[in-house]
């Protein structure tokens, strides 16, 4: 899987490169990502071969490449809308809310949901040929799909120039385009915070290889400033970083949904932003001026790892999580409550 | 970069079953130690507790048990030293035994050596020291210069080693020395298999800052020891000791000496929650699960017989910044009265691991010669 995710994103990074105003996206890019079947990963079972933590290992090539495409968000929707016995359309996807307490209002009538309000941040909206939207109607989460023509979006962008739209809605959806959703709004946030910090590991991967290379070619004072030991160290800490970042990342890939889902995205989004944070500013200290141009393709990771820590909940958002449990279960039962993390697998 | 890739830990409900096992066993053994007691951890020493850990079948596990061990897995023997590490257990004693003189006498040892020695290390009797470091050669281990010269029957050796931790306690050491001249620096080296009983030994105290005396200065004036000391291959020492420090680097030891100071800092915390100390404790437990996650991968790829040590390299670094901060942040969070009258066990932990917290980078390489190492991995040296 991720053998045929490599090559569907070989040259992804192109297109991710476009003016600071404008948002990446790649039509030719997404067709290549439909032709692979890439959309469906999450929702084949076990018995296809393909756990969840393969599927998002889709997600992190994507994201070693830059992709500027929403294919973690069109594999959660398309996951989202199979369990709610709902079809999905075809094209890319995405999912809302993104933001923490922010809900849109549903109510049934007639046969129809009355869905109304305003979501911000949505990934990739402006592109969407539909949103997943999560709803609370009488106690019960309801997994909606909104087609393009039945909203309006309002342009953002994200640091990295990502599509981060609002989403304005006020419409009927009927019957056959909601269901039960498999998650809440909290689970929702929780499975974004584990595309992101999945992405994080991906990112990094690039930066420290690509920093290593730099290190090898860039001479000053007749040799390669690799040969230096600060720079070494440096490249050392890149290296531990992104190894912490992806195996955080690789834990949380195992299980989206349940209560060790939520502590694992915690774990993996508190991690995989401070390794982000520490490893962009030492890569760029490696490449020197060259770094801090727009020419250069270091900042289209860099600035991706600078943004994804923002999202879905900062390293701070999620460390109280984590903190609230951890007093929550007091010194006798701290340490039990890190060793249950151990036994979990699947959605 | 797959090299930086740890793969999935093994789990089963067997390793579940084993873990309460021995919590239930640290519950009967060691239920009342103080928090002040339970810090020192690997640096504890309490022989009955030792040889209760052989008893109930929790040292050597991994051996044959034809030397006395359990035919055990390493995940299984990772999940009864985690246990021991974060319940602050004594077990100072047998540790360096049970982690790296046992399974290189096991992979390397003579028959005659493995009978003898590794069923008394599974007992929990038989306890060991490292004599790799030298006056003249710290993180440069191969400039180590003590010599055991071949004569008629055996060796003779002359040198010095220090910073020999548990010597004072040990009956063997295994000791890195020349017994040959070569060309490559890293030749002419072996390991010899020492019983710290011999004449011509001296080992003297060299007392840590904290005032104890952990570690020793070992000095061999005309030791002779038999042929049959010699471990593995003569002139391979290096290749050997490069094997032993994998074993010393990869365990979950790397983060948990200072566990103890989250467990109080827990405790306290919790009395009165501020949101600052949420933060920083949720930010310790992301770093904690994450490194678990890497130390129980490698300890399932020691177990398929590879050779996983830079990923080892990558825990053991990582652990030491976060075993280093963690007093760090537990006493700007909780503060710690000042003047040492009327200790509380939260001051007790927070000094011990104030005290301590320089030789974590120190101990078992280096900061800089790990990151040295990673670097190489890197293929930038
Ligand atoms: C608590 C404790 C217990 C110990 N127990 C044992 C034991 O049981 N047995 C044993 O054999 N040894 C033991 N040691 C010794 C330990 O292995 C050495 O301290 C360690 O290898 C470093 O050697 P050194 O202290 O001589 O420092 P040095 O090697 O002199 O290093 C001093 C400084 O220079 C740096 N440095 C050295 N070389 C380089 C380089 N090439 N590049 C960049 N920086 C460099 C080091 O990183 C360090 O910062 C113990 C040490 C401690 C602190």
């Amino acid at each position: 899987m991720t053998d045929s995710a490599t090559q569907v994103f070989a040259d992804a990074e192109e297109a991710a490169r476009c003016p600071r105003d404008e948002a990446a996206w790649s039509a030719a890019l997404w067709a290549r990502v439909e032709e692979a079947g890439f959309p469906e990963a999450l929702t084949y079972d076990e018995s296809d071969g393909i756990t969840t933590a393969d599927a998002l290992g889709i997600v992190r090539v994507a994201a070693a490449h830059a992709a500027p495409v929403p294919i973690g968000e069109t594999m959660v929707a398309h996951w989202l809308l199979a369990r709610a016995g709902v079809a999905a359309p075809s094209g890319p996807l995405t999912v809302g809310p993104v933001v923490a307490g922010e809900a849109l209002t549903a109510r049934e009538g007639d046969g129809a949901l009355y869905v109304e309000g305003r979501l911000s941040g949505v990934p990739y909206a402006r592109f969407a040929a539909g949103v997943v939207v999560l709803v609370e109607v009488e106690g019960r989460t309801l997994a909606v799909c909104l087609r393009a023509e039945d909203i309006g979006t309002e342009p953002g962008l994200n640091l990295a120039c990502e599509a981060r739209d609002d989403v304005v809605v006020k419409t009927a959806v009927p019957p056959d385009r909601f269901g039960p959703s498999p998650t809440d709004a909290a689970g929702l946030f929780a499975i974004g915070a584990t595309l992101r910090s999945v992405a994080l590991a991906g990112a990094l991967e690039t930066v420290l290889s690509r920093t290593v290379a730099y290190a090898g070619e860039r001479v000053q004072f007749g040799r390669p400033i690799a040969k230096f030991q600060a720079i070494q160290h440096s490249l050392a800490e890149i290296a531990s970083e992104a190894a912490a970042a992806r195996a955080a990342a690789d834990m949380a890939s195992e299980v989206l949904t349940g209560p060790e889902a939520r502590t694992l995205a915690a774990v993996a989004k508190a991690r995989t932003g401070e390794a982000a944070t520490k490893s962009a500013g030492l890569a760029h200290q490696v490449h020197g001026a060259i770094g801090f141009t727009l020419e250069h393709s270091l900042h289209l990771y860099t600035q991706r790892l600078w943004a994804w820590r923002d999202e879905f909940g900062t390293e701070a958002d999620w460390s109280l999580v984590l903190g609230e449990a951890a007093l929550e279960a007091g010194p006798a039962g701290y340490w039990p409550m890190i060793t249950d993390l151990d036994h979990r697998v699947g959605l | 970069m797959d090299q930086i890739a740890f793969a999935p830990p093994v789990d089963d409900a067997a390793l579940h079953e084993l873990r309460r096992e021995v919590r239930a066993f640290l519950a009967e053994t060691i239920g009342d130690h103080a928090p002040g007691q339970r810090i020192r951890s690997w640096m504890g020493n309490d022989a009955a507790f030792s040889r209760a850990c052989g008893e109930a079948g929790y040292l050597g596990m991994t051996f044959p048990t034809r030397y006395g061990g359990q035919g055990r897995t390493s995940m299984e023997r990772y999940v009864v030293t985690e246990e021991m590490l974060a319940a602050g257990a004594p077990v100072g004693l047998h540790w360096i035994a049970d982690r790296q003189s046992g399974p290189l006498l096991l992979q390397y040892g003579t028959e005659e050596q493995r009978r003898e020695i590794l069923p008394r290390v599974a007992a929990g009797e038989c306890y060991f020291c490292i004599g790799m470091s030298e006056p003249d050669s710290g993180s440069d281990l191969a400039a180590a210069r003590t010599r055991a010269e071949p004569v008629d029957g055996g060796f003779v050796i002359n040198g010095t080693k220090v910073w020999t931790t548990n010597a004072h306690l040990a009956h063997y050491m295994i000791l890195f020395c020349k017994t040959e001249a070569a060309e490559d620096r890293h030749g002419g080296a072996s390991q010899l298999l020492i019983d710290l009983s011999t004449p011509g030994i001296t080992i003297s105290p060299i007392l840590n800052m904290a005032g104890k005396h952990e570690f020793n200065e070992v000095s061999f004036r005309d030791v002779f020891v038999p042929e049959t000391a010699l471990i593995g291959t003569r002139g391979g020492g290096w290749a050997q000791v490069m094997g032993e420090l994998a074993f010393e680097r990869s365990g979950p030891e790397r983060f948990l000496s200072t566990f103890a100071v989250l467990v109080e800092l827990i405790r306290h915390a919790s009395a009165e929650p501020t949101r600052e100390a949420k933060i920083a404790v949720g930010r310790l437990t992301a770093h904690l699960v994450t490194m678990r996650r890497m130390s129980r991968s490698v300890a399932g790829l020691l177990q398929a017989g590879e050779n996983p040590s830079l990923q080892a390299t990558i825990v053991k670094d990582l652990g030491a910044v976060f075993e280093q901060d963690l007093p760090e942040i537990a006493r700007l969070l909780v503060p710690r009265p000042v003047g040492r009258a009327g200790q509380s066990d939260y001051e007790a932990v927070l000094d011990y691991a104030i005290l301590h917290a320089p030789s974590f980078s120190l101990r078992g390489g280096t900061r800089e010669i790990l990151r040295g190492i990673i670097a190489r991995g890197l293929g930038l040296r």
